[in-house]
């Protein structure tokens, strides 16, 4: 609770707090990212970090209150499954042609 | 009174995520580590999606966010499943390549 401030709103204090806890579990699949044993490991790990944005950018939108940016968590989250889609078709074309 | 209800659903979502982010570390297994990321993170975006609409109330708000939750929920399983699928099929060719 160190980040909590009388001028703010309860609001602010929380989002502000929620978006330091969400920052600090970026770390963990990072960790995982570089040291994951084998490569659908690190496409996990990248699907977490996604989700992860997703909810730091949902935190900015209470924080802010601007409801513009919603459309780009909308896209992120379109990105994010994608994404992973396209990589695993990938790793499975390359073990193919091996 | 509708801003301290946001305010608890934003912290219960961030401990939520959290909790599945050092989960990601500690799974042994690839599918347990998978479980994490489908379920976990999807009911943390859920709450906060909930948060959102509660906090706003508009009509424009809440469609984005129906679109959003369905991205999530249904689109998020197939790309796991589908990295299920071709981690399955890497592990299988490699057996037959060391016989």
């Amino acid at each position: 609770m160190m980040f909590w401030s009388s001028n703010l709103s309860f609001l602010e204090n929380a989002s502000l707090t929620a978006l330091a806890i969400m920052t600090l579990s970026l770390l963990f699949p990072l960790y995982r990212l570089f040291k994951g044993p084998s490569l659908p490991d690190r496409i996990v790990a990248l699907d977490q970090i996604g989700m992860i944005i997703v909810g730091i950018i949902l935190c900015d939108v209470i924080y802010s209150r601007d409801t513009m940016v919603l459309d780009v968590v909308l896209a992120i989250s379109f990105l994010l499954v994608f994404g992973s889609m396209i990589i695993a078709r990938y790793l499975y074309k390359k073990t193919e042609l091996k | 009174m509708i801003e301290i209800i946001v305010g608890i659903l934003v912290l219960l979502s961030a401990v939520t995520i959290f909790i599945a982010s050092v989960g990601i570390v500690r799974f042994d297994n690839l599918f347990a580590r998978m479980h994490v990321v489908t379920k976990v993170s999807s009911f943390a975006s859920l709450i906060l999606l909930v948060a959102v609409n509660l906090l706003f109330l508009d009509w424009k708000v809440a469609v984005i966010s129906v679109l959003i939750f369905h991205v999530l929920i249904f689109l998020s399983p197939i790309s796991t499943h589908v990295v299920a699928k071709v981690s399955e099929t890497i592990k299988k060719l490699d057996e037959e390549s060391n016989q």
